[in-house]
């Protein structure tokens, strides 16, 4: 039987609310709302904010400014909350920031060992990759390895250094800038940094 | 010796036990993982829930699922990642004292019910 004439058969397509996970999601929404927990307009705007409002692009004009801004740089570095917020990136998740920078001598890179913390306001909401048993656990024990497979060969000389976020603190990395960069203005520099790179599984 | 050969080979295998990597996936892949992902955001936010007892939670279920360093594909993580979630978000509740194990069947009941009603009356109206 097709899954057409299975649907023939029983009258109708299934719909996924009547089964497994969203239909229990939906019943805990219901129920938050019932009982006041939530407002259904706060929710419709939550997840318009996290579509609309974070992402990677945050933290690439980020790290532009710091590229071109010493001034700039040194307050990210000293104090990343501040200097992040001042550029109007705040939320939930981007509380307690701490910016750590990649050198010649120092290659950085985030994780979250026992879940999946992460600077929601400057970098987004985590690729799936992050939040995966294989990455999480590899990372620390082996992270020459893992950014080997993630296509960044790093010289034996540099040392790797990695930062598990938690609930108090999350990290976001500010990548070397490139050689022959000098011509390019804050806007062209922040299309060049990616959300890898700022992770630190990946060099601009 | 052909090392070129075998390093790619090592390479090839080192790079499975990594999920797909990409830069444009979706926010999220169901919308039932944006609907948990904002009811706890929103109680989080509005201080009906401490975002430590959630984490805490979700912690404790992400770690029942970590039986196996096996190969996941983005989808196959996400799905995982977002049931682990799904079942912190419902503890945390219930252990704040916000909702009760009953209050949840009773609900699943509620729109179970309502959306038979929905199916039958569009029947009868196609008839």
């Amino acid at each position: 039987m097709s899954d057409q004439d299975n649907d023939h058969f029983h009258g109708h397509v299934h719909d996924p609310i009547e089964e497994g996970a969203a239909l229990r999601v939906r019943a805990l929404e219901e129920l938050a709302i019932a009982k006041g927990l939530v407002d259904p307009a706060a929710l419709e705007s939550v997840i318009e904010y996290y579509e609309r409002e974070t992402g990677p692009r945050n933290g690439a004009s980020v790290v532009a400014h710091a590229w071109t801004d010493p001034t700039f740089k040194d307050w990210l570095l000293r104090d990343g909350t501040a200097a992040i917020h001042s550029m109007g990136f705040k939320g939930y998740q981007g509380e307690h920031m701490r910016v750590v920078e990649n050198t010649p001598d120092v290659h950085n890179v985030i994780v979250c060992t026992l879940c999946s913390c992460y600077p929601w306001p400057v970098l987004g909401l985590p690729p799936a990759w992050y939040k995966g048993p294989a990455y999480r656990s590899r990372i620390v024990r082996e992270p020459r390895k893992v950014l080997t497979e993630f296509g960044l060969n790093l010289s034996k000389h540099r040392k790797v250094q990695v930062w598990d976020s938690t609930a108090e603190i999350r990290f976001m990395v500010l990548p070397q800038r490139p050689e022959n960069t000098d011509g390019l203005n804050v806007e062209e520099l922040a299309a060049i940094v990616t959300r890898d790179g700022m992770i630190g599984t990946a060099s601009v | 010796m052909n090392t070129p050969k075998v390093s790619d080979s090592i390479r090839c295998i080192a790079e499975a036990t990594l999920p797909r990597r990409s830069e444009t996936e979706p926010l999220f892949r169901k919308d039932w993982h944006a609907r948990v992902f904002t009811l706890v955001v929103t109680l989080v936010h509005t201080q009906k829930i401490p975002w430590k007892s959630f984490q805490e939670r979700l912690v404790v279920e992400l770690a029942k699922h970590q039986t196996s360093m096996a190969p996941q594909t983005d989808e196959e993580v996400d799905l995982q990642y977002f049931d682990c979630w799904l079942a912190a978000a419902e503890e945390t509740l219930r252990a704040e004292e916000l909702i009760n194990a009953e209050d949840v069947i009773a609900q699943i009941k509620v729109i179970k019910q309502t959306v038979h009603e929905i199916r039958d009356s569009q029947l009868i109206a196609r008839s």
